[in-house]
């Protein structure tokens, strides 16, 4: 995973680094609730100066899927 | 869990990627949904805490609910399970001034991550501003329901007002926080999801 990447949803979710994997999600990490979703789409907007749909949004269901997202969208290289 | 829905997913009333809504009968009434209002977990930010819901309770609140053309409250339905997981609503529909107010509750705490609760309050607006052609919808909620008012602000709905002090929530008098979505700024929001399918004259693919 990007480290950049890495530690912007570390921060997010207020989770060392290290325990930040490629395929964390809602299902395996207890942090990810309704309200760091929220926090996330902020920060990543903030951060990559875009804004998601609700449809990219609903997308965003793992750490793989936002790098993959932002990928798409031209935002990470 | 409830049982899977009666309803198939084609002939929802509007289905997006993650949820869709549908009629709500009386086996949601029988299952969740009684036992989601006397859940203190989900009515801690609502009035309906002081009282006791029962199934019958429910069913006579599904018959009311069925003769009113000033609300209209649809189950919200995980796509993925067919599993009822919450409660979608218009109310005080006003036909005339065309406004409503709109509620979700997701009574699953399996379904709270974020997303299910994203993508079924942008499909309720889409309901309400587009469906129902209403120029405004509002939303209340109490200061002390941080995540539901981020969630709704995320979507673009902008705070106009307060009522200091309007509810005593455990212990303590809170606000009541009032949110407000005008059709225009729906329609030209980069927010709108345009993947939503509609049970209108058409047949919606699963």
């Amino acid at each position: 995973m990007n480290s950049n990447l890495k530690r912007l949803l570390a921060s997010v979710f207020q989770v060392p680094v290290e325990r930040l994997h490629s395929d964390a999600s809602p299902e395996n990490l207890h942090e990810w609730d309704s309200f760091a979703t929220v926090n996330l789409v902020v920060a990543l907007e903030d951060t990559y100066k875009c804004t998601f749909s609700i449809d990219e949004i609903v997308r965003l269901q793992s750490a793989q899927s936002i790098e993959q997202m932002l990928r798409e969208k031209g935002l990470l290289v | 869990m409830s049982a899977p829905s009666a309803y198939p997913v084609e002939f929802a009333y509007a289905v997006g990627s993650s949820v869709y809504f549908r009629y709500l009968t009386e086996a949601d009434a029988l299952g969740n949904w009684h036992h989601w209002f006397n859940s203190p977990e989900v009515t801690q930010n609502l009035a309906a805490q002081y009282w006791v819901n029962t199934p019958d309770a429910q069913l006579e609140y599904l018959k009311e609910l069925r003769r009113s053309k000033e609300r209209l409250a649809l189950a919200v339905v995980d796509r993925n399970t067919n599993e009822h997981i919450g409660i979608g609503s218009l109310s005080q529909l006003d036909m005339l001034n065309r406004r409503a107010e709109m509620s979700l509750v997701i009574g699953s705490a399996a379904h709270r991550s974020g997303v299910h609760a994203i993508e079924s309050l942008a499909i309720l607006t889409e309901i309400g501003l587009v469906r129902l052609n209403l120029h405004k919808l509002i939303a209340t909620g109490l200061s002390s329901s941080e995540r539901g008012l981020n969630l709704t602000k995320l979507l673009g709905y902008v705070q106009t007002g307060c009522f200091r002090e309007h509810a005593f929530v455990g212990g303590v008098w809170v606000d009541c926080v009032y949110l407000e979505m005008l059709q225009r700024e729906w329609l030209n929001s980069s927010r709108r999801p345009k993947t939503i399918g509609w049970n209108v004259n058409e047949h919606i693919g699963g």
